[in-house]
């Protein structure tokens, strides 16, 4: 795909036409986050085969930092 | 027993909420995938003879089965077919004649699912799109003037009938992948322009009349049991003609729906209709307070719904689920 | 216009309090403050003919209220309709499939049977956050068996308090993170070279504060406010704080919070799950806004996660929080360490900033 087109805009004429209407977004790999998007596939049977995901809790469990040191809670 | 059928490895924060909630229930619970079949190397088999039909994996303990998914085909045999050297036909061929291959084998798979309680029925949930429409219209349940064609006249007739069209797959949305991008698919209006440098004939195409919205109601139904959202997409030009076309900073309104009660009558009767369990039911109310029927889809997401709306949809499947084991 | 009522969307919720109200916008996170009197209205005219309300009650405040409406309108905070009962409020319950949802440990010094202890314990509760803490020395091996042993459970996240010792420690620390993917952030503490220091992982946060001890939690800060809608629902009837909190102190002593002086047993002798699952633990759960003094008159206190171990008054268990700066009957803020009124509390509790 390059840039904006499709690899099927050529046959357009000839394909379904839902397939015209299309986005493009490009996934870019943040080259400084070194290690958090690693996640290690483990077999866990609680989830079973789940990948073991961080999920952040909805309010702070304690409030020892201050606003200005914590993040998006 | 309950059996959750999904895909392993997903990322699916729904899916790890029931889960809370049978281990909260004390529920006995294990899984299944596609790939228990296809990848992993366990020998299993068929048999059919003068015994009957019978399987070598028994799943005859589990009396309660929660069916999200099986086999991802496109992520499947990827090294294999990556390894073929042919040509674009031949590979096209394999790959349709394999998914063939793959859905009769999994219906023979799903047969030994006996009579337990299945939530949906796997038999039952590849639903065709335009075949509900028509169902729902019996029901006396409004749908979208609908029509498949591949005919530029009957297309330029149609948008001057109906003013604004859009047009949708009739099978599920697909995405394709290059490197860093990938091309979705959204819902648009179509532009007249398009439509008039078209030629005479093009490929069979689903197209819908534009209705016009008031607000989107996003149903979870489940067992006879109706959970309505209501989604503001007409404050937001990004979302007006597609709520999906999310707004990331500035989400939606959603918020609980009420609706009225012969549309739940009629719509309960084309869930029954479908045999589906449950799903999520898709609905514009017009500006005239109309209720248009756009489509269900058997195993949607639900954690869209059950949040803004407090509804607790994951704690109501895991009940759903434990209280059908028996 | 001929949609003849004004609604409030369900999630944007009114709260009155004693001079102000708020209106707690559930689903972006935003908290909006309005006049008592708006608020008032707002609550009474609700799925009612709108403009003839106001023709009928308030006609003397007709303009001002049209155009508080036409702000929520633009805010998208409220809407026009001429079916408001088809748009119920949000259904308040509160639940949550956990016995314990979050914990805290001061690791410092348990040994590694009773870690082992602990582990098993907050599996078997269904527990889903942790933070572990360490206010004077490190120990990495400690931090590496209870994430080890924290493999295959409901553990979601974990935030660990480690003070910085030198340049090495973040390396460790980069090296847990990879390690243990559960692991949400590491916040080095007292951290003198602050600014020589060059730290790439987003998980990882370097503060200058020496957070040598228990005492540096507790403050209330309007940035810290959780606006959301399973929290606010959770605060309507329990304390947000402390409901489904575990503690286990630097001594093992089981507690509701590490600052809080009620011990419930020691994980030397007792166990933990039936501890934690006794009535007489669970009391301090059920404290919500509504039952605390001053709070209960605040347009906050529903967005507010409390404090019930640094109070106002450390003999009354239904005081405000000591480290709350907020006056709800003047409605102002203020820094809440400068009040002399609360010097005396404060060497009570032996706090020292």
């Amino acid at each position: 795909m390059i840039n904006k087109q499709l690899f099927l805009d050529n046959e357009k004429n000839n394909l379904p036409f839902f397939l015209r209407n299309y986005k493009i977004k490009e996934f870019i790999i943040n080259g400084n986050v070194n290690n958090s998007d690693c996640q290690i596939f483990q077999k866990n049977t609680t989830y079973d085969s789940e990948s073991v995901k961080c999920r952040l809790p909805l309010k702070p469990i304690s409030k020892i930092l201050t606003s200005n040191e914590q993040n998006d809670f | 027993m309950i059996l959750i059928c999904k895909e392993y490895k997903e990322d699916n924060q729904s899916h790890e909420d029931v889960i809370d909630w049978l281990l909260y229930r004390n529920a006995n619970f294990s899984f299944l995938s596609g790939k228990d079949y296809y990848q992993n190397g366990e020998p299993w088999c068929i048999q059919l003879d003068d015994l009957g039909q019978r399987t070598s994996r028994s799943l005859k303990n589990y009396k309660s089965i929660w069916f999200r998914g099986f086999l991802r085909h496109r992520n499947h045999l990827m090294s294999t077919f990556g390894n073929l050297e042919t040509t674009n036909d031949n590979i096209s061929e394999l790959r349709w004649r394999i998914g063939q291959e793959i859905l009769k084998t999994n219906s023979q798979i799903f047969d030994s699912f006996g009579d337990a309680y299945t939530l949906p029925n796997p038999k039952n949930i590849k639903i065709d799109k335009f075949d509900t429409l028509r169902i729902a219209k019996q029901f006396g349940i409004e749908t979208p003037i609908s029509i498949i064609t591949n005919s530029r006249e009957k297309l330029v007739t149609f948008i001057s009938l109906h003013k604004r069209i859009i047009t949708k797959p009739l099978y599920e949305t697909v995405y394709f992948k290059e490197e860093t991008k990938t091309a979705f698919f959204k819902t648009e209006i179509l532009d007249l322009e398009t439509v008039t440098s078209l030629p005479e004939t093009f490929f069979p195409s689903f197209f819908q009349a534009y209705v016009e919205k008031d607000i989107e109601l996003r149903i979870f139904y489940i067992e006879g049991e109706f959970y309505p959202m209501a989604i503001f997409s007409q404050l937001d030009p990004k979302t007006k003609t597609d709520f999906r076309n999310y707004n990331e900073e500035k989400p939606n309104r959603n918020v609980p729906y009420i609706l009225p009660d012969d549309l739940q009558k009629k719509l309960d009767q084309l869930m029954n209709k479908l045999k589906l369990n449950t799903g999520s039911i898709d609905l514009i109310k017009t500006p005239d307070k109309k209720y248009v029927f756009l489509e269900v889809n058997p195993t949607g997401q639900f954690g869209f719904t059950s949040k803004p709306c407090n509804y607790y949809l994951e704690d109501i499947i895991a009940q759903t689920l434990i209280k059908n084991d028996q | 216009m001929n949609k003849m009522t004004f609604k409030l969307f369900a999630n944007c919720k009114i709260v009155i309090g004693a001079k102000n109200a708020s209106i707690c916008d559930l689903q972006r996170g935003n908290i909006y403050s309005i006049p008592k009197e708006l608020g008032a209205f707002l609550l009474k005219s609700k799925n009612k003919k709108t403009l003839r309300f106001i023709e009928d009650k308030f006609k003397n405040d007709k303009e001002t209220i049209l155009e508080y409406l036409a702000y929520l309108e633009k805010n998208e905070i409220g809407f026009w309709t001429d079916e408001p009962e088809r748009f119920p409020e949000l259904n308040t319950e509160w639940k949550s499939p956990e016995q314990i949802n979050n914990a805290i440990i001061e690791l410092e010094k348990l040994e590694e049977n009773e870690i082992i202890k602990i582990v098993v314990a907050l599996k078997n509760l269904l527990c889903k956050h942790i933070e572990l803490r360490f206010y004077k020395n490190n120990s990495l091996d400690r931090i590496d068996l209870f994430m080890r042993l924290s493999i295959n459970s409901t553990i979601r996240s974990v935030i660990i308090y480690i003070p910085y010792s030198s340049s090495l420690i973040l390396n460790n620390a980069n090296d847990l993170i990879v390690k243990y993917p559960q692991i949400s952030f590491i916040i080095l503490h007292s951290c003198d070279k602050i600014d020589l220091i060059k730290n790439l992982n987003p998980k990882i946060k370097l503060t200058s504060r020496k957070i040598d001890s228990r005492h540096h939690c507790g403050t209330i800060d309007p940035k810290l406010f959780s606006i959301k809608l399973p929290v606010f629902m959770e605060s309507l009837k329990f304390n947000s704080c402390l409901n489904k909190k575990l503690s286990i102190d630097i001594n093992g002593d089981i507690k509701n919070c590490p600052s809080m002086p009620k011990s419930y047993g020691n994980i030397k002798t007792d166990d933990i799950e039936t501890t934690a699952s006794s009535n007489v633990f669970k009391k301090s759960w059920s404290i919500h806004k509504d039952l605390i003094s001053t709070c209960k008159d605040c347009e906050f206190k529903y967005v507010c996660t409390d404090c019930r171990a640094y109070l106002e008054d450390p003999k009354n268990q239904l005081s405000k929080p000591l480290k709350c700066g907020y006056d709800p009957y003047k409605g102002v803020w203020e820094n809440w360490s400068k009040n002399p009124l609360k010097q005396k509390v404060k060497e009570y509790y032996h706090i020292e900033l």
